[in-house]
């Protein structure tokens, strides 16, 4: 037969965590070589001193009450490193657990203290790494948008250019052949624009892109796609017309821009546009045959103003 | 005093008093003011207490909870379980730590996360079954709660099926600096535990 009395603080010496056990007084009757590493106190100093003494942080009354109810009813007590940070020392993170045992006719208070420093210091990586992932995630995000632009949006004057044209103009005609609405598409020119560049510069002639641009983006609808085509054509894109009223409205608005003065770089620039539309059911099935019918009333509308 | 609403009613006086206890602990120990209220409490046999459970899970919780239990034996036998809505426990658990997560509130539960947990479900389950146990003069012997998150918690998993269990059903508020969560506190227990429990509830206060 093993002799368990003189057995025990062999155990205990091998075990893994700091253990301490005390009196009901609260009075340290063993304290385990992982408890001398983890604080930095021999038993030696410790022994028969009270648990506050050897460890300040439970002077508190929660854990005077926590010892009562482990004494008075068995019940086990838990506290968490995380909400007890310095609870042996500022180095060290641990968890208590705390539980009565009892010997011969009284009771002794067991405490088990876990150390979690390295759980603490992986969570902590952890955390980092995800914030950088994040952050990286984000740059990336906007990275993302640069490259859409730069794919999907004309440098110079900020509209669609012909690759989302074309993404567009495909699905807004699935559209309408499936909503039985009309698909409008408007060509745009501007009038003797290489007069422009050549009289007031590429820079002032940019500008003026830029400008006409804003014009379409300004007169047309949410939805409506605005787009520049060529050097100094545009297209837009009406979808969900259901009458000749609604296209009505588009054109009114371009019309007031159609033929004015703007002013540029100090310049009085005369800004002239020539227009053509056709729409879908009417003038065509394809967007090929679309463009080619509002191309064309565009030339007309172009001869129209040179002559009329 | 044998009505069952009378006898909820001093189930519910007691269990505020523990609760009571429990929110001055923990305000001690987060350092933070902590408010925490039992509101009803229901005694249910098996089939209504899963009913009213299921209720608060698709409702309050959404099916995910992060729960706090324990098993006690000896007189009294059964299980407590302290439910949250896990998705208000990154929150919570922030505001017991000082901490702010932020962005990083998307991550699942850490060890830290389910030892702070098991710390107040350890106060809290202490200060009910405490109570229980001192007024009835009823000696109650239960481990250190575990801590699990469940994401599409029933009520099946609280309340065992075995016909001669009740179910003592109560919510439980908590209002740390403003932010509202919503758990319950389930215990089921056998008849005979809860029996001796009523009665000595009755002759105490009978007697008075």
């Amino acid at each position: 037969m093993i002799d368990m009395d003189s057995f025990l603080p062999s155990i205990l010496n091998c075990i893994n965590e700091g253990i301490v056990i005390l009196t009901e007084d609260l009075r340290v009757t063993y304290w385990n070589p992982v408890m001398e590493k983890l604080t930095d106190k021999k038993q030696d100093d410790v022994r028969n001193i009270r648990i506050e003494k050897a460890l300040p942080y439970l002077d508190q009354n929660f854990f005077h009450n926590a010892v009562d109810r482990v004494i008075a009813g068995g019940t086990p007590v838990f506290f968490s490193a995380a909400m007890h940070r310095r609870m042996i020392s500022d180095s060290h993170q641990v968890n208590l657990k705390m539980n009565r045992v009892a010997y011969n006719n009284g009771v002794a208070i067991l405490l088990e203290f876990i150390d979690v420093t390295n759980q603490f210091y992986q969570i902590s990586q952890l955390r980092d790494f995800v914030r950088q992932l994040s952050h990286l995630n984000s740059q990336l995000q906007q990275k993302e948008k640069v490259i859409e632009k730069l794919a999907y949006y004309d440098q110079l004057t900020g509209v669609a250019n012909r690759a989302l044209f074309d993404k567009f103009a495909d699905k807004y005609l699935n559209l309408a052949k499936q909503s039985g609405l009309m698909l409008g598409l408007m060509f745009v020119d501007v009038n003797e624009f290489k007069t422009i560049n050549d009289t007031y510069g590429h820079n002032t002639g940019d500008k003026v892109m830029t400008r006409v641009a804003s014009l379409l983006t300004e007169s047309t609808r949410k939805n409506d796609i605005v787009c520049r085509y060529g050097g100094d054509e545009f297209i837009v894109l009406m979808p969900e017309i259901s009458t000749f009223n609604d296209y009505r409205k588009i054109v009114n608005q371009i019309d007031v821009n159609k033929k004015r003065h703007i002013v540029q770089d100090g310049y009085d620039i005369s800004l002239s546009l020539s227009i053509g539309v056709s729409f879908y059911p009417d003038d065509g099935e394809t967007i090929d045959e679309l463009i080619e019918k509002a191309d064309e009333c565009m030339y007309a509308d172009k001869h129209e103003s040179r002559h009329g | 005093m044998t009505g069952k609403v009378n006898r909820e009613d001093i189930l519910k006086e007691l269990f505020n008093i523990g609760v009571g206890q429990a929110a001055g602990t923990l305000s001690e120990i987060i350092d933070k003011k902590i408010i925490l209220d039992v509101p009803d409490v229901k005694i249910l046999n098996v089939e209504l207490g899963k009913a009213e459970l299921d209720k608060f899970l698709s409702q309050v919780a959404e099916g995910a909870v992060m729960v706090s239990s324990i098993s006690f034996d000896r007189q009294l036998e059964g299980t407590v379980s302290l439910i949250f809505p896990a998705d208000k426990m990154h929150q919570f658990i922030d505001l017991c730590l000082h901490e702010d997560r932020g962005e990083e509130a998307s991550m699942e539960f850490t060890d830290i996360d389910f030892d702070t947990v098991k710390e107040i479900g350890n106060i809290i389950l202490n200060a009910i079954i405490g109570e229980l146990s001192n007024t009835v003069n009823i000696p109650v012997e239960y481990t250190l709660p575990e801590v699990n998150v469940l994401n599409s918690a029933k009520a099946d998993l609280f309340v065992s099926d075995e016909a001669y269990h009740l179910v003592l059903m109560m919510y439980i508020t908590f209002n740390i600096e403003g932010t509202h969560i919503d758990g319950a506190i389930v215990i089921n227990m056998t008849l005979k535990s809860l029996d001796d429990i009523l009665n000595t509830i009755d002759k105490m206060y009978d007697g008075r």
